[in-house]
């Protein structure tokens, strides 16, 4: 043989296989003479082979162990049976030719069926029912049991004939009308007995060497719930069943099975009798369908009239309008044998008529296009609910994951503002869209409230890396206060609401800080922190209510000459100090840590700058405060290494250091301190140019280096420092015409200038 | 994401050890399943190997997270395990001797069944081996076709090749196995 690795080789081996196999087997020696012989060679021996009349590999290897399970258990003794051999494999279990062990003589059909438990339940509960009905026309059931194995095995009368479909064939019509009568006959002894057969079609009619039809597996279908119908509601998309071509529309339904399920079902039966054919298309039959005029479809003179009106009749959809039992079909059909009329001819045209007059009523027509209207119009709703219900779930998770996963994971990297500024534009879209669907629901308006906060945060949230959009996180705020609002209105209790409306004031007075809106901003922190303060106390909500004391203190301090008398409830220096109480009252756990290092940190750098000012000029313990905040800060940004916010708070902490120290004139120690807070910074600042904080407190450090150097003397470079801030807070009123801090910045930062200027000039 | 998940994700990005590791995961839940579907919860109806593989990946899948075409790289990895099952069985029986006539209620009975049909499963597994060298393709084709049960059209699905493919296909890969198989 070739080399498998001869592509080439195997590749024309391929195509002419294919080539080959287009043909009959005699018009191809033309073909292969004119291929490679090498090529031919192989080629005709697997021709050979695909070729060969016994079937290969037709089966699957499951529908083998299927179909062939049977086929090994001849001679294996089931109950008192020997199998012989097997007969038939169906949907229900195989079928076995056995004898009884004792009387090789007596030869029996014995089912062996699949099923579990119940079944052999069932199974015992009806089989006295089922043993007890004799007739020449029902196939008796004999005997069962279970294996030792637990299978349930059924042992029935073993009738050896044709199916009844097959056998009626080319038969005379009365012929067989008069067959499938004996049926109707065997089916209407059982319904006397109470049994309903379930099941039947043609495959269960068999018609013996004498002509006798005998029917199988009477209330078999009930016993081993093979009724395909139930099956297909059960798991309609797993399994594809066998066709419900037999089923009556209510057992199509899954509704309950009476005795006129049989009339449908031998309706069926006889319309494909007298015309060959099926009434039912498998693939599109619903329970509403209603049959075809039987005459119509068999094209046959014979059939129209009476006999339309009989198999029309055992076929309609609704059970009420059907033959109301075997005995009315059978009568109808022994009327029509013998030439009388038939009984269902004048109800049925009376329906017929009826339902073609309210066809034809304007005023029923338009009823019915109204209902049918609502309907669809109905369904349509119903559908679009569930796309939208499907929709906002998938919004809400996607807007959670920008929120809280995606934007916090890259927050911290350094040039990750642009991307963040992205991830605002979407997310904001998506959360917009769900705050319009989310009323009422409070875990979702809850998860908005923070996505809000977040997001503004994000837009503008002062003193941490923002995109400096002031306005933006203005509203998003807004938004989240609402919400917030909205909630604990509802629940005045719910402390996770609580929460979440204190920190909307909160970050609502960062911003009104931002804008030197004092008043306004210590209004939202006294309003935070009442909330705060009325919840249960722990180490989160410490940290949380410490940040809203220092945020009171930072008002009470820097906004203390626009504040109105009667918001001032204590002086700055108690509120830092409050918030270094609330911290100290519970240690932070381990995963706290950072968020409590962050908070101590910060009180005692603003119970420094306070004590540097001039209401309490005690500057040694302004020092001593500063010192700790930079302490504080110095753990937390090692704690953190790649968190770009806890290097700018150091340097934070650096630059107001060197406020303290510029303002006790020690400017060798504020030029140290400002060395500290620049090589901090400009790192920050060159790995994210557009993150505006940095850029903010790059401007300060440069503002407090210029005193410094002033101080030393050294006018030149302290002008140089100025200059340098001064650009820097021009360029951020450019970004964000709002920031009056920014404003306030250039405005210091010019006098500091025009007064070295002026020192230098005297010299 | 569950370890199939994962799994079938990096098969799909090309990890062979990821395919191998899938195949050992899916072999014990897959024959469960099998021998339940075969005589315990059937009632009534025949076996779906497709079904089957169905309820396999249901269970064993995170659905959310998987894409279309790890799906149909999952049923090929059903395929291969029906494959090794029925290969494994094989071996392990040729040396056994089997006991009298049983009812067949696990699939080791069922399976022998499978192998005593006119069909060797161990030397089909070599057929297929040596037809996979030459004609990849066509081995996943009855692999598809043969152990997983699937149609010309799911399997024309599976592989995103046309029914019209497929068929021809397989056409000739039984040509091949059929020749292979046959007594020289």
């Amino acid at each position: 043989m070739t080399e498998l690795s001869d592509t080439a080789f195997w590749d024309d081996v391929r195509s002419l296989f294919h080539d080959a196999t287009e043909l009959p087997p005699a018009a191809r020696t033309e073909l292969l003479a004119a291929a490679d012989p090498r090529v031919r060679a192989e080629v005709e021996s697997l021709l050979a082979a695909h070729d060969e009349p016994t079937p290969f590999m037709e089966k699957s290897f499951w529908e083998l162990i299927d179909s062939q399970q049977g086929e090994r258990l001849a001679g294996a003794l089931v109950g008192t049976y020997r199998i012989v051999r097997q007969l038939g494999h169906g949907g229900m279990g195989t079928v076995f030719l056995a004898e009884r062990e004792d009387e090789f003589s007596h030869r029996v059909a014995l089912k062996l069926v699949r099923g579990g438990e119940a079944l052999v339940q069932r199974f015992r509960q009806e089989r006295q029912i089922l043993a007890a009905l004799e007739h020449p026309n029902i196939a008796h059931l004999l005997d069962g049991g279970t294996t030792a194995d637990g299978l349930p095995y059924l042992v029935m009368e073993y009738v050896e004939g044709t199916q009844i479909d097959a056998y009626c064939r080319g038969l005379p019509l009365p012929d067989k009308l008069r067959l499938f009568l004996q049926l109707c006959e065997a089916v209407q002894y059982a319904h006397r007995s109470l049994v309903i057969h379930r099941d039947i079609k043609p495959a269960n009619v068999l018609v013996t060497a004498e002509g006798i039809p005998k029917l199988l597996d009477f209330g078999i279908a009930k016993l081993t719930s093979a009724n395909a119908l139930l099956d297909m509601r059960v798991d309609a998309t797993a399994t594809r069943l066998m066709t419900p071509q037999y089923a009556s529309p209510e057992q199509l339904q899954g509704r309950a099975v009476t005795t006129a399920s049989d009339v449908y079902s031998l309706g069926v039966l006889l319309f494909e009798l007298l015309t060959d054919t099926r009434p039912f298309d498998a693939e599109t039959r619903t329970p509403a369908t209603e049959a075809p005029v039987p005459s119509s479809v068999a094209n046959r003179r014979a059939l129209r009239g009476d006999l339309d009106t009989i198999v029309l009749a055992a076929l309609e959809v609704d059970p009420a309008r059907r033959y109301g039992s075997v005995e009315n079909l059978a009568d109808d059909i022994r009327r029509y044998l013998s030439g009388h009329p038939v009984r269902a001819r004048r109800a049925t045209f009376g329906y017929r008529a009826a339902k073609f007059v309210r066809r034809n009523t304007l005023a029923v027509a338009a009823a019915v296009v109204i209902v049918a209207v609502t309907a669809v119009a109905f369904a349509a709703t119903l559908h679009q609910k569930r796309i939208a219900e499907r929709r906002f779930e998938e919004v809400r998770s996607l807007a959670h994951s920008v929120v809280f996963e995606l934007h916090d994971a890259i927050a911290p990297l350094p040039g990750s503002t642009p991307a963040r500024e992205l991830l605002v534009r979407r997310a904001l879209v998506y959360l917009d869209h769900l705050a319009e669907e989310s009323s009422e629901n409070t875990p979702l308006q809850l998860e908005l409230c923070g996505a809000y906060l977040k997001i503004g945060d994000v837009q503008g949230l002062p003193y941490r890396p923002n995109l400096g959009d002031t306005a933006g996180a203005t509203a998003s705020y807004q938004k989240a206060l609402d919400i917030a609002e909205a909630v604990t209105a509802r629940e005045p209790k719910n402390a996770a609401a609580l929460a979440l409306l204190a920190d909307a004031h909160d970050r609502s007075g960062f911003i009104e800080q931002r804008a030197l809106r004092w008043a306004e901003a210590l209004q939202q922190h006294e309003t935070s922190r009442a909330i705060r303060e009325a919840l249960p106390p722990n180490p989160r909500r410490n940290i949380a209510l410490a940040q809203t004391w220092t945020a009171i203190g930072d008002c009470r301090y820097i906004g203390r000459q626009v504040i109105p008398p009667r918001l001032m409830l204590g002086t700055a220096r108690q509120a830092y100090e409050e918030s270094l109480a609330v911290l100290a009252a519970q240690p932070a756990p381990p995963g706290l840590r950072r968020d409590a290092l962050q908070e101590i940190g910060r009180a005692h750098q603003r119970l420094g700058g306070y004590l540097t000012g001039e209401l309490e000029n005690d500057l040694p313990l302004a020092i001593r405060h500063h010192d700790a905040a930079l302490q504080a800060l110095r753990e937390r940004a090692a704690l953190m290494p790649s968190d770009a916010v806890a290097r700018r708070n150091l340097a934070d902490q650096y630059v107001m250091k060197a406020t303290a120290q510029n303002r006790m004139k020690d400017g060798a120690g504020a030029l140290q301190s400002t060395d500290g807070a620049l090589e901090v910074l400009r790192a920050l600042a060159a790995a994210d140019p557009k993150n505006l904080e940095a850029q903010h407190d790059l401007g300060f450090a440069f503002g407090e280096r210029g005193v410094a150097l002033s101080t030393l003397g050294r006018t030149a470079e302290a002008a140089e420092a100025f200059r340098e801030a001064i650009a820097i807070a021009d360029r951020l009123i450019a970004a964000d015409p709002s920031n009056n801090e920014a404003r306030r910045d250039l405005k210091r930062n010019q006098g500091m200038l025009d007064e070295v200027r002026r020192v230098k000039s005297e010299r | 994401m569950s370890e199939v998940t994962r799994l079938l994700r990096d098969w799909s990005e090309g990890s062979i050890g990821a395919r191998d590791e899938l195949l050992a995961l899916v072999y014990d839940p897959l024959r469960a399943i099998a021998e339940r579907h075969l005589y315990r919860e059937r009632e009534g109806h025949t076996l779906q190997p497709t079904a089957l593989v169905h309820e396999l990946y249901l269970k064993l899948v995170d659905q959310r997270r998987v894409a279309w075409a790890d799906r149909t790289h999952f049923f090929a990895v059903a395929a291969q395990v029906m494959r090794r099952i029925l290969v494994d069985h094989a071996r392990r029986r040729k040396s056994e001797k089997r006991g009298g006539a049983m009812i067949p209620v696990t699939i080791d009975a069922a399976l022998d069944v499978a192998v005593a049909e006119c069909l060797d499963v161990v030397e089909l597994d070599a057929a297929l081996e040596h037809l996979e060298k030459v004609y990849p393709q066509q081995a996943r084709i009855v692999e598809l076709r043969f152990y997983a049960g699937l149609t010309i059209d799911e399997t024309a699905q599976a592989l995103g090749i046309s029914s019209a493919t497929i068929s021809r296909e397989w056409t000739m890969a039984r040509a091949w196995l059929r020749r292979a198989m046959s007594p020289q």
